[in-house]
């Protein structure tokens, strides 16, 4: 966890102390408050599910960017309304950001995912349920 | 042919008991009941400014109507088809829900900090409603009895961003013994019912109803709000609801409520039109404290029916 918690400092320059992190089997984050992280019950599943590790880093749910993109000093990608609306289908976008990674997606005020940028494209990491269909 | 229903889905002591509770106004139920209600949508504050997306969907031609009794309830007077299906609901800027369904979080009034449980929590429109009114702080526990059911529960409160709920699996009845006895601030019971009110959704709860059935699930609903009312701290409310009009589910079940101690409050609720619950019934009577739960016939603000009571556990 506390590699996961470095790598958003790092990386988005945001400070989750002051929610709860929980690991849900092998690669998954989920986040939730304080107060219901420390709530007595046998529970089926807290919170929501924040971040995926993957090889460039981790991928951001949509709540995740949420979260974390109403905090982030860097790596958030605008999108523009035409491009936002291919976004929410699930297309790659061809944009020009500053570096490779993971770049949280925004349109207006709207948290829209995360995406991989590997220096042409910007790759849709939202999952298909989340997506409008055609 | 009855005002659009189709032949042969009322029976004849259907129509005996709703033409006694409602005199004249039955055809009025029935045409109502014959109708699609107009579909819904309730704003997610905690994810958006509710002013911008209103702004945003009225840009894109949809025709909206404030729901004068939740803040972030909109009617959808004009909009896409499949509302699900749209950007802002896959974000999870809102949920397609009833209006009549926004009542019972809002009777119930959940403050930020408390502990708060959603008994019958599945498919999660209210539980999601429930968190933001809590601004997100405080504990709400959604609980359902089937994996399925969880499953539909977990899907819509990751969708809504809802990160101070806790979702269980358990039987109801048996919540003294799963949750603890007096452990909330407030508990809601939005009951599993014959589902009359909805009706017009679905012909399908005209089709079942009879009163053996009436009678099997208002056992379970009694059962699971006296469980419900055992969870409740002293000095804490509850709400008891359903989507449907029988008294045998809703005036009976909280008539019973009563004679455990439980007080009942009139909720407060603005621009709702709602007809004071039953006194008596067939063979109870129930007394004239029941005036004070709410009856919300289909007619009254083109909604599904409803009943809502608010009880508190005195101190």
């Amino acid at each position: 966890m506390s590699e996961f918690l470095a790598w958003i400092r790092e990386w988005f320059g945001v400070d989750l102390s002051g929610y709860s992190l929980i690991r849900s089997g092998k690669k998954r984050i989920r986040l939730l408050t304080k107060e219901a992280a420390g709530f007595d019950v046998k529970d089926v599943i807290r919170g929501v599910y924040l971040a995926k590790k993957a090889p460039y880093g981790y991928i951001i749910s949509v709540e995740g960017s949420y979260i974390i993109g109403r905090e982030a000093l860097r790596h958030v990608v605008e999108l523009s309304e035409e491009e936002f609306r291919r976004w929410m289908k699930g297309e790659d976008i061809v944009v020009e950001l500053p570096e490779r990674g993971v770049y949280l997606v925004k349109f207006g005020p709207v948290f829209a995912g995360s995406g991989y940028y590997n220096g042409e494209v910007l790759h849709n990491l939202v999952p298909k349920s989340r997506t409008v269909e055609p | 042919m009855s005002d659009g229903i189709p032949e042969g889905l009322i029976k004849p002591e259907f129509e005996r008991r709703y033409r006694k509770l409602l005199g004249e106004e039955y055809d009025i139920l029935l045409s109502f009941m014959a109708r699609k209600p107009t579909p819904s949508i309730r704003l997610n504050p905690m994810k958006v400014d509710p002013g911008w997306l209103v702004a945003k969907l009225e840009e894109s031609g949809w025709v909206l109507e404030p729901i004068p009794w939740y803040e972030y309830g909109y009617r959808v007077r004009k909009g896409p088809e499949r509302l699900g299906n749209t950007e802002w609901h896959q974000l999870g800027l809102y949920y397609v829900q009833e209006a009549a369904s926004m009542i019972p979080p809002v009777a119930l009034s959940p403050s930020p900090g408390e502990r708060v449980l959603d008994l019958a929590a599945s498919p999660g429109s209210k539980t999601t409603q429930l968190s933001e009114m809590m601004r997100h702080e405080g504990v709400l526990v959604a609980n359902d009895v089937t994996p399925d059911r969880v499953d539909a529960l977990i899907a819509n409160i990751q969708r809504m961003g809802s990160i101070n709920v806790i979702v269980t699996l358990s039987d109801g009845r048996r919540a003294p013994q799963f949750f603890g006895e007096e452990k909330f601030d407030k508990v809601l019971l939005d009951a599993p019912c014959s589902s009359l009110g909805e009706v017009r959704r679905s012909w399908g709860a005209l089709a079942r109803w009879s009163p053996k059935s009436i009678n099997k699930i208002a056992k379970l609903q009694l059962s699971l709000a006296k469980a419900a009312y055992r969870v409740l701290k002293k000095g804490g409310v509850m709400v008891y609801s359903t989507c449907t009009l029988e008294p045998k589910e809703n005036e009976w079940v909280v008539y019973n409520l009563l004679k455990l101690g439980a007080v009942l409050e009139e909720p407060q609720l603005e621009g709702l039109r709602w007809r004071p619950g039953l006194e008596r019934w067939m063979d109870w009577e129930f007394g004239s404290e029941l005036r004070k739960t709410m009856r919300i016939y289909p007619q009254d603000n083109d909604t599904i029916g409803f009943f809502v009571g608010l009880l508190r556990k005195p101190m």
